[in-house]
């Protein structure tokens, strides 16, 4: 059985007034069947996170921790071993289709050349499961899709044929980020139901990195909610939406906008997140916490381990579970 | 019964384009806004929803007089909207504001958000200058920006911030009405929720009207009391908010509800899946345009296109089969 293990990752950048800490210690798990929800507002941290464990972050990213494939550590591998897994083992989507597809050949060739690199297929064979892939994510006529460019494709389709691209590694672990964030919402239905479909049938382990709580909640089976570069909660997903043990988990469900509600103000997160680099002492979090004690600008609380799967870095939030 | 402010009376908006793929570069004609009515009332939100290409945001810029319609009037405090930019133009532009998705778009860099916020005053010579620098202070003020703030340049500031700017000049010269296009769509859900919260207050405070375009279903839900869900140019279903979202008619409103994902996990797969990408506004369907998507079409609906008609209780919508989710 699969696995993926991030332990105490860290990455920071090169900025002009010395190095900038984006991710501060990141510990995250998934298995081969269940899928990661990683959520998070811009800038927390969720897509470095797994660039990182992807090794795909450049020079100018000083990455420290591990990450772990079956307990081979990715962080140690050489390039070429990393690019069998990258596409192999583990695939990535992402929000456009563009950052995978190459607008100026086929859709049938690349994935043609993909089967060839990863699964050592080639003419009709590789013809045949480009087909069966294209079928199996949902493109109408595949086999005349085949010749089509991207550019002929609509942004629905694309993201199926990126889709297609990513399973033809026969990955055991697939990365999706904010993989329907450009769809409409109708277009967003179907993709999300197409890799609910494909976790399931193939027992892929899943990471879904999103912005969109509502997504997190009709996808995932476990989510990490991330702040400034931290996990601040990690709890199985019926739980983190029924209780809410940090501060920031519950002022983004407050500030989310429900169909269903009746009442007329949203409740937002008063301030604004604190730039990199400028982060206060303490909880990251405290300056805009109506829960802080004096503790919390002090000391930084951590993720602990807990029974119930539910751990939360609040000094506030773990007395209150315990 | 309040008095219409903007009415607009089966609008249409036709452009050239160039057909894909064509070497030779032929045009032809795009409706992308095809007979709407519009009536938006003083002190109130009309919401437009619907989804890429249905065309909210080229009816955002027609009923703003910034794209002249094809066919159709629009009139704006009982008066003709002007699309030329003439001394009648400068009077109703005044009363007649916009916000979009962009506010570092929107805002030029070169100038303080202070200065932004007070150049309508100076362009509307509406004041002497310490008149000018008192509305700044007011609307400063109303949004929730200090005066250290006003003095930061627009990329000092984060995007909420930003938004808050063009939301103070969009409302210091006092509008009847406020276009907004897609005004938080780029903001993180926290903040969207303060500039949300934001546009409320200053609704109920200065009474000024919104048309709120967006394609989110839970924002426009919040902040609008009256609702136009659009389709491939044309609207749909319209209707008060309360009344739409708890009975929808229309079967793409129905979808369209069922597809948001909603933020519980017990909720989940109560979807109603649409087959298929919504046709391209150049090769409109035949009959009633949603039938080749829709999961209750039958043969009336391929052969003859619905008009937005009103219900027993007012609610309107453009639908033989209302109400269904399977064909009758």
């Amino acid at each position: 059985m699969s696995r993926l293990d991030i332990v105490d990752l860290r990455v920071a950048f090169d900025a002009p007034g010395g190095p900038v800490e984006v991710l501060r210690g990141i510990d995250l798990s998934v298995t081969a069947g269940r899928t990661l929800g990683v959520v998070g507002e811009s800038g927390c941290g969720k897509s470095v996170t797994m660039l990182a464990a992807m090794r795909l972050l450049g020079r100018r990213a000083h990455v420290t921790g591990r990450v772990r494939l079956d307990g081979l550590d990715m962080l140690a591998l050489p390039e070429t071993e990393m690019e069998r897994i990258r596409g192999g083992r583990i695939a990535m989507i992402f929000q456009d289709p563009m950052s995978s597809l190459n607008p100026v050949h086929r859709i049938g060739t690349q994935l043609r050349e993909t089967l060839a690199l990863h699964r050592d297929l080639s003419g009709g064979a590789a013809a045949a499961e480009a087909v069966r892939l294209l079928d199996r994510v949902g493109i109408p006529a595949a086999r005349s899709r085949m010749s089509d460019y991207p550019h002929q494709l609509s942004g629905g389709m694309n993201q199926r044929a990126m889709i297609a691209m990513a399973l033809a590694g026969e990955p055991e672990i697939l990365i999706a980020d904010e993989p329907t964030t450009a769809l409409d919402v109708t277009i967003q239905a179907q993709i999300l139901d197409l890799l609910r479909d494909l976790q399931a049938e193939r027992r892929m382990a899943m990471v879904l990195i999103t912005h969109d709580l509502g997504v997190i909640a009709e996808t995932a089976d476990d989510v990490a909610v991330m702040y400034c570069g931290r996990v601040v909660e990690h709890a199985p997903v019926e739980r983190l939406f029924a209780s809410p043990r940090h501060p920031y988990t519950r002022g983004l469900l407050a500030s989310l906008p429900r169909m269903d509600a009746r009442e007329t103000s949203l409740r937002p997160i008063p301030g604004s997140v604190p730039p990199a680099g400028a982060l206060p002492m303490g909880c990251a979090f405290a300056p805009r916490c109506g829960a802080a004690e004096p503790g919390c600008h002090a000391i930084m609380p951590l993720l602990a381990p807990r029974a119930d799967r539910h751990e939360v870095a609040c000094h506030v939030g773990a007395r209150a579970a315990a | 019964m309040t008095a219409a402010l903007l009415e607009a009376r089966n609008i249409a908006r036709d452009f050239l384009v160039r057909r894909p793929g064509d070497l030779l570069g032929r045009k032809r004609v795009l409706r992308a806004v095809d007979g709407v009515d519009i009536v938006v009332a003083r002190g109130r939100t009309l919401g437009i929803v619907g989804e890429s290409g249905c065309g909210k945001s080229t009816l955002g810029r027609l009923l703003l007089g910034m794209l002249p319609p094809t066919s159709g009037t629009l009139r704006f405090e009982g008066q003709p909207l002007h699309a030329r930019e003439d001394a009648a133009w400068r009077r109703q532009r005044r009363r007649l504001q916009m916000i979009f998705q962009d506010p570092l778009g929107a805002l030029d860099r070169r100038l303080t958000l202070g200065e932004q916020i007070r150049e309508p005053l100076d362009i509307h010579e509406t004041a002497d200058v310490q008149a000018r620098e008192r509305r700044l202070d007011e609307m400063l003020d109303a949004v929730g920006l200090s005066r250290t703030m006003a003095a930061r340049y627009p990329h000092q500031v984060s995007g909420g911030q930003r938004q808050r700017a063009v939301i103070a000049r969009a409302l210091i010269l006092d509008p009847a009405l406020v276009v907004c296009d897609e005004p938080v769509s780029a903001l993180d859900v926290s903040i969207q929720a303060q500039v949300v919260n934001l546009l409320r207050e200053l609704q109920a405070r200065i009474g000024v009207a919104y048309v709120f375009i967006s394609h989110d279903l839970k924002v426009v839900h919040h902040v609008s009391h009256e609702i136009a869900v659009m389709y491939l140019g044309r609207v749909v279903e319209q209707g008060a908010r309360d009344r739409l979202f708890a009975r929808p008619e229309h079967p793409y409103t129905r979808a369209l509800m069922s597809a948001v994902p909603r933020p519980d996990p017990q909720q989940r797969s109560r979807r109603i899946l649409l087959s298929g990408d919504p046709p391209s506004p150049l090769d409109i369907p035949p009959g009633c345009r949603f039938h080749t998507r829709c999961p209750a079409a039958s043969d009336l609906c391929r052969r003859s296109e619905p008009a937005l008609a009103p219900l027993a209780d007012g609610h309107r919508v453009a639908c033989h089969h209302p109400g269904r989710d399977t064909p009758p």
